[in-house]
This record gives C-alpha cells, sequence and structure tokens, in this order.
C-alpha cells in the first residue's frame, strides 16, 4: 500500500517535470514566432526606398480592400484604412518586399526542417541538405540551363529562362536522391553508406560544375556564380505560391514522423524493437527532406549552412526530442534567414549582397563557437 | 527439408539481388534519360537572328515597334520619358543619339565606366548591374529598363513589378549596333538622331569593308582576353573584328556561342605562329593609363612559349582598350585592326583622330584614356 502511494507520488513528480518542460518549451516556441513576426515586419518596413511605417501598413491594407472590393463587409472594412501616401509603396511593399520576405522565411523553414530531419535520420550532426550531394546536383542543373542555354524542359521551350533554370535545378535536386536511393537499394541504408554515398555525388556533380564553369564565357560564367551565390532574387508571389504548398505537405508529414525519429536517435536496433522499420523510415525521411530542400534551391540557387545551424541552435535551447526540434528548426530557420536577407539588401544599399555570403559568414562563426565550446556543443 | 529450404531461401536471395538490379538499372535508366534531355535540348531552339528594324515605319496601333539584339519583337506604347539603363554600352548610344536627359538611373557600373561614367555622376545608381535593386527602380517609375540581352537581371520578375518593360539589347558586336541604335531611336522617339549615329558608324565599317576587299593577304592574329591563353573564339566581338579588318583569327575554328573565349595554349600559339598578337585591356576597364598598357604589353611579349612567335619578333603586340574593343566604339577597334593589319591601305586614317571626331560629335569625354598602344605606323 505504501509502495504504490510512493510510486504514485513519484508518477506525480514525473508528471510535472514532464509538464514543466512541455510548458518551457511551448513558451520557447511562442517566443520564436513572437521573435519571427517582429522580424517580418522590420523587413517590411527597411528598404532602399524611405517608406514610413504607417505607409507601410496602409499599403498592404489598401491592397487587401482592393482584392476584396466585391466581399461585403470585409471590403468596407479594409477600405476604412484609406491609401498611402507614397504612390509607389503599394507596389514596393505588396509585390517587391512581401513575396521576398515570404521566401526567404519558407527557404529557411525548408532548408532547417530538413537539416534537423537528416541530422536524425543519419544519428550525424554534421549532415545537412548539401552533405547528401543535393546542392551540387541543383547546382549542376542549374549551370546546364545558363551555360547551354537548355534544361529538362529544353526539348518543348527556349531554354536559358529563369523558370527553365528553377525546373532543372530542382530535377537534379530530385536526382542526387533518387541515385543515393538507387545505391541503398544495393548497398543498405545505414549511416556510413548514406553518407558517403552522398559526398562522393556531390564531388561528381561539383566536377560538372566546373566543367561547365570553365566552358563558359563571361557573361555566362558571372550568371553562373550569382546563383551559386545565392540569394533571393528570385522572389515573386508565384514563387511563394509553388513553395508554400509544397513546404507544407513536407513539413507536416515530417513532423508526423517526429516519434520514430526520437526512437530512432535510441539507435537502428532499439528502433527496430519498438516496431518501426527503419530502412524505410530513413528513405521516405530522406526524400521528403529533399523535395522540401531542392524546391526551394530551385528559386534561391545555394544558401548554405542554414540547415547546420538551425538545428544545432534548436538542440542547445529545446533539446533533442523531434516533437519539438521540427518546429523549432522551422521557425529559427526562417527568422535567421529573413533577417540575414534584410541586412543583405539594405546594408549597403542600392547595391545588394548575395545572402549566401551572409550565411557562409555567420554560419562559419557560430561553429567556430560551437568548436570553442568543446564537448559541450554536442557536434563532436 | 532442409534442402528445400536452403533451395527457397537461397531462391528469395537471389531474386531480391534481381529486384535490387532492377531497381538499380531503373535508377540508372532515369538518370541517363535526363542527362540526354537536357543535351538534346542543346541542339533545340535557338534565338531568331537579329533584324535591324527599319526607322521611321514601327509605329502599329499597338504602339512602337522593334526588335532587340535576341531578335525578339518588343512593342512600346509611346516613346519612353524615363528610361533605367544597366548596361554602359547602351548608355553611351543613349548619350549618342540625344537621349541623355531621358535617363534616370544607371547601374553602378555604368556609373564607374572611365569611358563614360562621368556623364552620369549625377544620376541615381540603381545597384548592381545583375541584380538592379526593385525599390530603387520602382521609385524612380521608369518607362523602359535597359539591359544586356547577353545577361538578362536576375531579378527580372521583381523589376516588371514597377511596371516597366525590360529591353534586351547588347550595343556591342559590331554585327548587331546598327539595329541596337536603331531600336534605341525608335524606344527614345530619336530616329533622326539614331539614324545619322548609326550611318556615322557604319560609313566607317563600309570604308574598312571597300579598302579590304581587293587585298588577298590575311595577316594571321592571336587575340587574347584579359586571362592569359583566352583567345577570340568564333562569332565573338573579337572574332566579328578580325574578320572585318581582313585578318585570320588563329582560333577561328574554336568556341562557339556558348564559349566564345575558348582558352587555349603555348603550344597551339607557337604552332599557328601568329603575324600580329591583340591583347586586351582588361573587361574592367580600370587599365587606363600608358604605363599601364605599356607594362601589360611587355609582359606578354616576355611570356614562356610567346617569344618565339613572328608577332613578338616584328614588334607586332598591341593591347587594346576594352573600350573601343566591344561595344558601340568598337569601330575605332575596327580601324585600329586593319591599319596594323594592312598599314599600306590604312596609311591615310588616323583611328585617334576619329575617335576624337567621335567624342566631339557624339560622346565627350570618350578620347580622355588610352585606348591603343603602341600607336601604329
Amino acid at each position: 500500500m505504501q509502495e504504490t502511494g510512493e510510486s504514485r507520488a513519484e508518477w506525480k513528480e514525473v508528471n510535472e517535470l514532464y509538464r514543466q518542460r512541455y510548458l518551457k518549451r511551448l513558451a520557447l516556441l511562442g517566443t520564436i514566432s513572437a521573435l519571427l513576426v517582429l522580424a517580418v515586419l522590420y523587413s517590411a518596413s527597411v528598404g532602399t526606398a524611405p517608406l514610413s511605417i504607417g505607409d507601410v501598413f496602409l499599403a498592404v491594407m489598401h491592397n487587401i480592400a482592393v482584392k476584396t472590393a466585391g466581399i461585403p463587409l470585409i471590403g468596407q472594412l479594409f477600405a476604412l484604412f484609406g491609401e498611402p501616401q507614397s504612390g509607389t509603396a503599394e507596389v514596393i511593399v505588396v509585390n517587391m518586399r512581401l513575396p521576398r520576405i515570404m521566401l526567404a522565411m519558407l527557404t529557411g523553414v525548408c532548408l532547417a526542417v530538413s537539416g534537423a530531419v537528416m541530422q536524425g535520420v543519419l544519428r550525424n550532426p554534421l549532415v545537412s541538405p548539401f552533405t547528401l550531394g543535393l546542392a551540387s546536383a541543383a547546382s549542376f542543373g542549374a549551370a546546364i540551363t545558363i551555360v547551354l542555354g537548355t534544361g529538362i524542359l529544353g526539348l518543348f521551350i527556349a531554354g536559358g529562362s529563369n523558370y527553365d533554370i528553377i525546373i532543372n535545378a530542382f530535377v537534379f535536386g530530385l536526382l542526387s536522391m533518387m541515385l543515393i536511393y538507387g545505391i541503398s537499394r544495393v548497398r543498405g541504408t545505414s549511416q556510413a553508406t548514406l553518407i558517403l554515398a552522398g559526398v562522393v555525388l556531390g564531388y561528381i556533380f561539383q566536377a560538372g560544375v566546373i566543367i561547365l564553369k570553365y566552358w563558359s564565357n563571361n557573361d555566362k560564367l558571372k550568371d553562373l556564380e550569382m546563383w551559386l551565390m545565392g540569394g533571393m532574387w528570385g522572389a515573386s508571389w508565384n514563387a511563394v505560391l509553388i513553395l508554400l504548398p509544397i513546404a507544407i505537405v513536407c513539413i507536416v508529414l515530417l513532423a508526423l514522423k517526429a516519434w520514430d525519429l526520437n526512437a530512432l536517435s535510441a539507435g537502428d536496433e532499439i528502433a527496430r524493437n519498438l516496431g518501426i522499420r527503419v530502412e524505410r523510415l530513413r528513405l521516405y525521411c530522406l526524400l521528403l527532406a529533399t523535395i522540401a530542400a531542392s524546391s526551394c534551391l530551385a528559386f534561391t540557387g545555394v544558401v548554405g549552412f542554414i540547415g547546420l545551424m538551425a538545428p544545432h541552435i534548436c538542440r542547445m535551447l529545446i533539446g533533442n526530442d523531434h516533437r519539438y526540434l521540427i518546429p523549432c528548426s522551422a521557425l529559427m530557420g526562417g527568422l535567421i534567414l529573413l533577417l540575414s536577407d534584410t541586412f543583405a539588401r539594405t546594408v549597403f544599399s542600392p547595391l545588394e549582397i548575395p545572402v549566401g555570403i551572409i550565411m557562409y559568414i555567420i554560419g562559419g562563426i557560430f561553429f567556430l563557437y560551437l568548436i570553442l565550446r568543446g564537448k559541450e556543443s554536442h557536434i563532436y | 527439408m532442409e534442402k528445400e529450404l536452403i533451395s527457397c531461401a537461397l531462391a528469395q536471395k537471389s531474386g531480391g539481388i534481381i529486384i535490387k538490379n532492377r531497381l538499380a538499372i531503373i535508377l540508372a535508366a532515369c538518370v541517363v534519360l535526363t542527362l540526354a534531355l537536357c543535351l538534346a535540348g542543346c541542339t533545340s531552339p535557338t534565338p531568331a537572328p537579329s533584324v535591324t528594324p527599319t526607322p521611321g515605319n514601327n509605329t502599329t496601333a499597338q504602339g512602337l515597334t522593334f526588335t532587340d539584339t535576341n531578335g525578339k519583337t518588343v512593342t512600346l506604347p509611346k516613346p519612353a520619358e524615363k528610361i533605367v539603363v544597366l548596361n554602359s554600352d547602351c548608355a553611351e548610344v543613349l548619350v549618342a543619339i540625344g537621349a541623355k536627359d531621358r535617363i534616370v538611373g544607371v547601374a553602378s557600373s555604368v556609373k564607374t565606366n572611365p569611358s563614360v561614367g562621368s556623364l552620369f555622376a549625377n544620376v541615381t545608381d540603381v545597384g548592381n548591374w545583375q541584380t538592379p535593386n526593385p525599390e530603387q527602380i520602382a521609385l524612380l517609375q521608369p518607362d523602359v529598363i535597359i539591359s544586356y540581352a547577353s545577361s538578362p537581371p536576375k531579378n527580372a520578375d521583381q523589376l516588371t513589378q514597377a511596371n516597366a518593360t525590360i529591353v534586351q539589347l547588347d550595343c556591342g558586336n559590331l554585327k548587331t549596333i546598327v539595329g541596337d541604335i536603331t531600336a534605341m531611336g525608335i524606344i527614345t522617339g530619336n530616329v533622326q538622331q539614331a539614324q545619322e549615329y548609326s550611318q556615322y558608324i557604319q560609313s566607317v565599317i563600309d570604308l574598312v569593308k571597300e579598302r579590304v576587299a581587293p587585298i588577298s593577304a590575311t595577316p594571321s592574329v592571336y587575340w587574347e582576353y584579359n586571362k592569359a591563353w583566352s583567345t577570340a573564339g568564333n562569332s565573338s566581338g573579337g572574332d566579328t573584328i578580325m574578320y572585318m579588318a581582313g585578318a585570320a583569327n588563329i582560333a577561328g575554328d574554336l568556341g562557339n556561342k556558348t564559349n566564345q573565349q575558348p582558352a587555349v595554349n603555348q603550344e597551339f600559339v607557337l604552332t599557328k605562329n601568329p603575324q600580329i598578337i591583340m591583347k586586351y585591356s582588361g573587361f574592367s576597364v580600370t587599365n587606363t593609363t600608358l604605363a599601364g598598357f605599356s607594362a601589360l604589353r611587355n609582359d606578354t611579349m616576355a611570356r614562356t612559349g610567346i617569344a618565339g612567335v613572328d608577332a613578338v619578333k616584328n614588334g607586332k603586340v598591341y593591347v587594346i582598350s576594352s573600350t573601343i574593343a566591344y561595344g558601340p566604339k568598337a569601330f575605332i577597334g575596327l580601324l585600329y585592326m586593319a591599319k596594323v593589319a594592312h598599314p599600306g591601305a590604312f596609311q591615310d586614317i588616323d583611328p585617334a583622330a576619329k575617335l576624337d571626331e567621335y567624342a566631339g560629335r557624339f560622346v565627350p569625354g570618350t578620347n580622355a584614356t588610352i585606348v591603343f598602344y603602341p600607336t601604329p605606323a
């Protein structure tokens, strides 16, 4: 009787501890979400055009009012706000800044979640969407279109257009995953096989990019270098409308596998004993992570480090539980990339720096910090 | 029983291997197919050849119609009142046809161009020519944005939000320059001035053609761009100048539209033994002093593998500025090339004086820096 009472008290204590940790984690996710909202507001209000915060707000409201003019009440409600003072405010805020903010956030979200999931399934903290050769393959796809002026659609439409580059980069990004899948079918899905295969494929595609660089002339070389540096120049509502459903579907499906990923982090054997089909889970997660990452990279070019940095910061803040790690990485990735891109487009205005360069600098410094922290950092 | 189990297990295993192999084959086929599709596309759609528009007959029901450098037909509702230029060669053409006051914004590279940059000191900077700042352009509210045809802006989707038409013109190669100037005349409505300007350039091209036609000798030329051993391939700007000037490009068989500056090596140049060497002063156009040109020439002549060729032995190694090797002043580069290749036929022609005349008549200041070294006899 006494024993039962003791175990109940222990259970209650454990339950209370769990509840506290749960609330703490929710509070952390709430804080990062609030920071992200603030970052969006800040990013929408700064730029080359000197627009007041009031004008930025009125530009958005007026645009919604015009779009909802036919809907009673809602249209009238938004129409109450009036027009911004600056005649160009609406075009600048709604058609230029907002799609760019959305693209930066979506890219950050997708790359960070891909990184967190890949690190989980391969149980290696230094794995990122790029370790499996994704970036090199997408770069090779883009390079084919830029240099040779043709893409996967070359048979049907004139090559060299931005959309041709996007489609080619996406297809080649997926191709890298298909190749890794093929190798894993023959040699199994052990972490070492997948990582080695990814690294080797990365080098092969990199060789292709170098050959194309060597062949290309001055103008094409500049175009290619620009793509390889990564930037949000492809931002438009069309890009956002394409990416948004892909990102939502991939991230929700990955988040649903959070329990399985938690089990997998204890080791393949334990996960198997818990009834998880490890090989299948690994390929399923890698495929979804690749689709999410390569669809973003196709629009932005190579944006490095975010898939490594965001999950590591979140691991330090929220722990290794994938139920929290995945949403936390998503928010953190969106926040970091949005702030970096805002810095990139405003610091030397009207000149812009490719955001990929900023990410390499921030990412490099962050990893130096982790190395200096030693074993606490959990990277080795 | 045991045998059956073993054979069954073996069969399953071999079946598994077969399935795995099949999958591998299917995947390999997918990879090959993807690459094949891409490469097949290489031979498909090519841009239509540039057509020279006829001035004075370009007004349609929709507005003004002209052809860009890529051969694409562009229609504007009316002559452009405000223009943003990302290409310094096109900026120079606009000045030459009297439309400088229409330019409301230029790329940073136009402002730093030593040949024409000083003309745009007070014009708004719109940033990098590859990724111009869309907000700055929206504030300027231009009717037209003129970009390079060979390298259009990466953020074209954002730029079109500013309700401006992006026009792709190079104003660079001698083959297409007259058509590009005519298009500029239509864009600005300064058709008469554009015609006068293009006729001036065409007259020089015709003069060279006329004098070169009866000459059968075609001296061989090695044209080197700013990177060592990177030469002028087929259909490049340098190749066009050499061809028009009655000279033989030793790398005329090399290169293509994708790679107009193929890399060769010492052995290739030694074997071809060119009679003339033309060395580009650099893409960045920062090398604008006599000392700089002289040092570049000496470096080129002292290079291993080039010292033994006829051009070096006879002192026929020249440094040519990129401002006259490509762009609207390429006709000056043509005159220099023709004079070097056929000194007898062009004895009375002074390209430097022609450049002074051009600067006085069309674009002031373009004769301020050195463009060719040493001066041909």
